[in-house]
């Protein structure tokens, strides 16, 4: 396996047909940035009246089949061996290869998960074929069968569109929390089959010794967000935050520097090097919104900005601006939701 | 025997200087200066705490880049790095991240033994995270991605990789390819002493013919993808509603009618 | 191929293999220094001592903590004068911006402006300045450094002198020592390591002024129209005196054209920062750029750019400008001027640094030794224009700083002109009556105006 190879294209790119879609585990479950695959990957394949074919890798896999086919893939084909119970890149990359060149997919979808990532990486220089990284925007050009993958590209700022049109199969992955995971329907009709594998010694050289299982907090599918930045002060603000969060049923967000000096956990960093989200609303807390911030957060429905400094780069793109001390505001906005869910007027207004 | 560790190195514009325009929405990039990617900066520091443990620790640096990419060269050499060699040709312009792969491969070929390459987790100008990975397919070696730490021990490389539910620790034979988090460590400052004695020391510079591929292979003509269209991403326009200090009430009232909140 | 074929031609790699500059050190040979001389700071005085030195041999190390060098320096922006030729005779083909052809003087008042605008065909035969970017013109300043040999070293922050038996003998940095024969202190403003070397007392509030500036970006064409200048490679440069900014801040405004941009920015009295309990200087530079009579000349424009630095006021600020294997060269020496009506101090920078290389050669050519007293430095600086400057307009801060100049005078000036210009059907007054009547209508006693006014006919 040692040694270079070069990038010819494949003479006979006609021949690749369908989407290949890699649905990825975790501890045994199909993940949800897997799941997001197959409303993209069904549209695609059924616009040029192909299939939407599912992979799942694992051990005990077929429960996740019947769910796959469930979600709506055409078909799933299931790999399962021992080895292959947790992820590892090269038995995971080897087996995903051999399966693409049998299939011979027009077009391979993975989510851009860390492990998402990982595997289309390998994948890509094995199959001698382009792919492209974090799409948000995926479709395919009818008369050509050329997958048209967007991604934001110079912060989040421009949609580059990009083909690869002589190799294949055509890869992309994609950034989750931006496609929507379908219905799933019991009656669904699809074909599914399981195939066991064995791995080669060779490939299993790399021993996953442990695995410290973390719960994380996903963001991005959160339908309300208050985030705190260095404006917060101390670390106890994050105290209010969280109070005024729990009153309207949000998540709590964070800038980087917050997180930096262990005010709040990382996973609630929201931005370049944190999460990408795009929820309803995100009510900002004295953060002044610099690029790396704003790219993680500007696809929000509606922005709210309480900040001290009204020119901050964060009320450029906010939707309402309460030019405030958030210690101030924050108390009274909470008792103004109490006020409001509880039917009662504001004291000032109320009849005497 | 010397241990051969590789560090892969890019130069990006810095992205606490590019800034948005609160307008356009476009990047303004014509300000930055260029740097090292952070995460590569964590990557150097990773290779360096390997150096500072176990004796008998060589590292090089490389990068694929035009000729002023010798910068971030020097400075990671500054910061206690033995080696450094730039890999530039015309020939490699407007290459994707296939070629990219292939060529840093080739160039770490080329080097002769090698026993640990360290990468960054992504770029912040391309941030794919398909190079590291992609060298390690090229080479036909481990690889651990998005890791907070690497050590050795019994001969073996161990290293923690973070992933969305919980942090795996893996265990690996080198020669192994790893991808180093952003913000994994905090990398060392060069010194003065050594900036003078990196550049005495100098870089080498290794051109296509240096390692042995074609033209057709590398740069534009050999990546499989194309760049088909750019266009700014439409933007909602915001107003910019101004709330004060005692209108919350009529704040909820706004976005409870409006239907942005549900109560 | 070799390897030494293909390395690029300007790296540092290449220039040790062709040995085009001297980093093992033979031409101080017998000295036991490292490099003849360490040159702090990479802004115009040491980038232009460093060229200097290198293009005759001298083995130079310039060390900047920006990286690439000079990329955090602000200045408003024009470089008066043709000093920089004696080291880089092409820089006006370098990175300038527009030659000056229209000067202008403005007093702002809430309410008004009283300006002369200056323009004249005799500029094209008088050197008047370039507008310039200093990140730009900085970094093509060391780059030029680097091409004549130099070691150029960046984003590296030296701590202070090394010194031996009351000699400089290099610098420290990370606790190491590097040493040289003599140190050229171009450091700027800061003066942190002079101060922490003991070598320069901390500068008073009175000798220290804050300068903030923008840079606005605007089409080439829009300003070539807006300020009616002659063609795109012509520009306009403007001071104000900002007479009516809140709580009764002193600061002078300017405003200079780039090519595709304009500079704006304040100098403010760190004094007076203080007074009013204000860390905030960002809130200054907006009333200027709100004030009815500037907030045209900006319309349609974007922030591209916004800094700030410290201007040493009051010209020669430091005991000595040298001692035993040193030299301060460039606003670390204290060499600008600023009297209200224009603000320079990159030719002082540019001249002193050039001065600086020339005493040490000078001293090299009679066999030097580790720690020799620069002197000559001095006798060689005095007959310059910086000397010169810097003795004649000694004590100019006392006046440019002055409430007559910053206060009364716009006030007086608004009323008379108000006076002067307005038709209220009375008979036309003579000038001086309405000047006398305006004044007599003002608290502010009439000795104190008075000292100031006679200060700024001796001085200005
Ligand atoms: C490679 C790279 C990646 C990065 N990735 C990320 C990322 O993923 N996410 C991220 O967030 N950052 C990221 N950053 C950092 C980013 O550049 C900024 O430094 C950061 O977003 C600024 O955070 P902040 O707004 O909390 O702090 P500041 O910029 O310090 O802003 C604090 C704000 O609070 C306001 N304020 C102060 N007091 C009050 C008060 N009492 N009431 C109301 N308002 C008040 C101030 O006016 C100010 O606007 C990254 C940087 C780099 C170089
Ligand atoms: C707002 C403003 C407007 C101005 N407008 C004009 C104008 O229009 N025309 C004009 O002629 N002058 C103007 N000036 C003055 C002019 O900027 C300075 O006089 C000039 O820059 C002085 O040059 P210098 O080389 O002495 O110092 P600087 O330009 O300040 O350079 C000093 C260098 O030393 C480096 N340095 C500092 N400390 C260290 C250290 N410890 N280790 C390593 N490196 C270090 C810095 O990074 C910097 O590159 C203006 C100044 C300001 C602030
Ligand atoms: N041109 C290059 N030269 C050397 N290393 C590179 C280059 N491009 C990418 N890398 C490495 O690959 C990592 C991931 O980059 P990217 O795939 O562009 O996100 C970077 O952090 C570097 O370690």
């Amino acid at each position: 396996m040692v040694g270079l190879v070069n990038a010819e294209p494949p003479e006979n790119a006609g021949e690749y047909k369908n989407v290949l879609i890699f649905l990825e585990t975790r501890q045994g479950k199909l993940a949800k940035p897997g799941l997001e695959m197959i409303s993209v990957g069904a549209a695609i394949a059924h616009k040029v009246n192909e299939e939407l074919i599912g992979i799942v890798m694992g051990n005990k896999i077929e429960g996740l089949v019947q769910e796959a086919g469930e979600y709506g893939c055409d078909k799933v084909i299931g790999l399962k061996s021992k080895d292959l119970e947790d992820f590892r890149t090269i038995p995971y990359s080897v087996n995903l290869s051999e399966l693409i060149t049998e299939l011979k997919p027009n077009i391979l979808l993975i989510p851009a998960t860390r492990n998402g990532r990982d595997l289309a990486s390998r994948i890509a220089v094995r199959s001698k074929t382009g792919v492209t990284a974090d799409c948000t925007e995926l479709d395919i050009d009818p008369a050509e069968r050329i997958l048209q993958a967007r991604r934001p590209t110079y912060g989040e700022s421009t949609l580059a569109e990009i083909l690869c049109k002589r190799h294949r199969p055509q890869m992309a992955t994609a950034r989750p929390g931006i496609f929507s995971v379908p219905e799933r329907d019991p009656k669904r009709k699809f074909v599914s089959e399981i195939r066991k594998t064995t791995i080669k010694k060779e490939f299993l050289k790399k021993e996953i010794v442990s695995f410290k299982p973390k719960s994380t907090l996903d963001l991005t599918s959160a339908k309300i967000i208050v985030s705190g930045g260095l404006g917060l002060g101390k670390p106890s603000g994050f105290k209010l935050l969280e109070e005024l969060a729990g009153e309207i049923g949000a998540s709590v967000g964070a800038s980087r520097p917050t997180v930096d000096m262990g005010w709040i956990e990382r996973d609630h960093q929201v931005g370049q090097t944190g999460q990408s989200v795009r929820p309803d609303i995100y009510i900002a807390c004295g953060i002044s919104g610099k690029a790396q911030h704003i790219m993680g957060m500007r696809l929000s429905k509606n922005i709210v900005s309480i900040n001290t400094d009204a020119s901050a780069e964060l009320n450029s793109i906010s939707d309402y601006i309460i030019n405030e001390d958030l210690y101030k505001v924050i108390p009274e906005l909470i008792d103004a939701i109490k006020r409001r869910k509880s039917g009662e007027k504001k004291p000032a207004e109320a009849p005497a | 025997m010397t241990l051969e560790i590789v560090v892969m190195i890019k130069q990006v514009p810095d992205s606490q200087e590019v800034v948005i325009d609160p307008v356009t929405f476009t990047l303004n990039r014509s300000a930055a200066r260029n740097v090292i990617n952070p995460a590569d900066e964590n990557a150097i520091e990773a290779a360096l705490r390997i150096k500072d443990k176990e004796k008998d620790v060589h590292i090089t640096v490389i990068t694929m880049g035009p000729p002023f990419a010798e910068t971030a060269l020097i400075d990671a050499m500054a910061r206690g790095v033995d080696d450094a060699i730039l890999v530039s040709d015309r020939a490699f312009a407007g290459a994707d991240t296939y070629p990219t792969g292939l060529t840093l491969a080739a160039t770490i070929t080329r080097m002769g033994k090698f026993d640990i390459i360290f990468a960054g987790e992504e770029s912040t100008d391309s941030s794919t995270g398909h190079v590291g990975p992609g060298v390690a397919e090229f080479l036909g070696i481990e690889q651990a991605s998005y890791t907070s730490s690497t050590w050795i021990e019994d001969e073996f490389v161990y290293a923690d990789r973070e992933l969305e539910d919980g942090i795996e620790t893996v265990r690996m034979k080198s020669p192994c390819l790893i991808t180093v988090l952003t913000n994994s460590n905090v990398p060392r400052n060069p010194t003065l002493r050594m900036k003078i004695d990196s550049i005495k020391k100098g870089i080498k510079t290794w051109s296509l013919a240096d390692i042995g591929l074609k033209p057709e292979w590398v740069g534009l003509k050999g990546s499989p993808t194309i760049v088909k269209s750019m266009r700014t991403i439409n933007e909602k326009k915001r107003e910019g509603k101004k709330f004060k200090a005692g209108e919350m009430d009529k704040f909820v009232d706004e976005l409870v009618s409006k239907g942005i909140l549900k109560l | 191929m070799e390897i030494s074929e293909i390395i690029h031609e300007q790296s540092y790699t290449r220039q040790i293999i062709e040995n085009k500059n001297s980093y093992y050190g033979f031409y101080n040979a017998g000295s036991m220094s490292e490099f003849d001389v360490i040159v702090v700071g990479a802004g115009p005085a040491g980038a232009s001592a460093a060229i200097k030195l290198a293009s005759a041999k001298a083995n130079v190390l310039l060390v900047d903590r920006a990286d690439p060098p000079g990329s955090k320096n602000v200045s408003g922006g024009v470089l008066w004068g043709d000093s920089l030729s004696q080291v880089a005779p092409d820089w006006e083909k370098g990175p300038v911006e527009r030659y000056v052809e229209a000067k202008g003087v403005s007093f702002l008042t809430k309410d008004s402006r009283i300006s002369i605008d200056f323009r004249s065909k005799k500029f094209g035969e008088y050197k008047s300045g370039y507008t310039v970017l200093r990140t730009k013109f900085d970094a093509w300043l060391a780059k030029k450094a680097k091409d004549s040999g130099a070691m150029v070293v960046s984003g590296v922050t030296v701590d202070r002198l090394s010194m031996k038996d009351g000699k400089v003998i290099g610098v420290e940095q990370g606790g190491e020592t590097i040493t040289s024969d003599a140190v050229i202190l171009a450091e700027g403003a800061n003066s942190r390591i002079a101060i922490d070397s003991g070598i320069k007392k901390k500068p008073s509030d009175r000798n220290i002024a804050l300068g903030i500036k923008e840079v606005i970006k605007l089409p080439e064409k829009t300003i070539t129209d807006r300020f009616g200048l002659s063609s795109a490679k012509m520009g306009f440069a403007s001071e104000y005196v900002l007479g009516f900014l809140e709580g009764g801040v002193r600061a002078g405004g300017f405003l200079y054209t780039n090519k595709e941009s304009l500079s704006i920015g304040a100098v403010i009295s760190m004094g007076d920062l203080r007074k009013n309990n204000q860390t905030y200087s960002f809130n200054i530079i907006e009333q200027f750029k709100e004030h009815p009579f500037i907030a045209p000349l900006l319309e349609g424009g974007r922030v591209e750019e916004y800094s700030a630095h410290l201007v040493p006021e009051g010209g020669l600020t430091v005991d000595s400008i040298y001692g035993k294997g040193y030299m301060i060269a460039g606003d670390a020496a204290g060499f600008t001027f600023s009297n209200g009506l224009v603000l320079q101090g990159m030719n002082y920078a540019v001249v002193s640094g050039i001065v600086a290389a020339d005493s040490f050669l000078q001293r090299k050519e009679k066999g030097i030794e580790a720690g020799a007293n620069f002197s000559n430095y001095m006798d060689n600086l005095s007959g310059t224009f910086v000397m010169k400057d810097m003795k004649n307009f000694k004590g100019v801060d006392a006046v440019t700083w002055s409430k007559s100049i910053h206060q009364t005078i716009p006030a007086i000036a608004e009323e008379a002109m108000l006076n002067i210009f307005s038709e209220n059907g009375e008979p036309k007054k003579h000038m001086l009556k309405i000047l006398l009547k305006s004044m007599a209508g003002r608290k502010e006693s009439k000795k104190e105006l008075a000292v100031d006014l006679y200060r700024m006919m001796r001085r200005l």
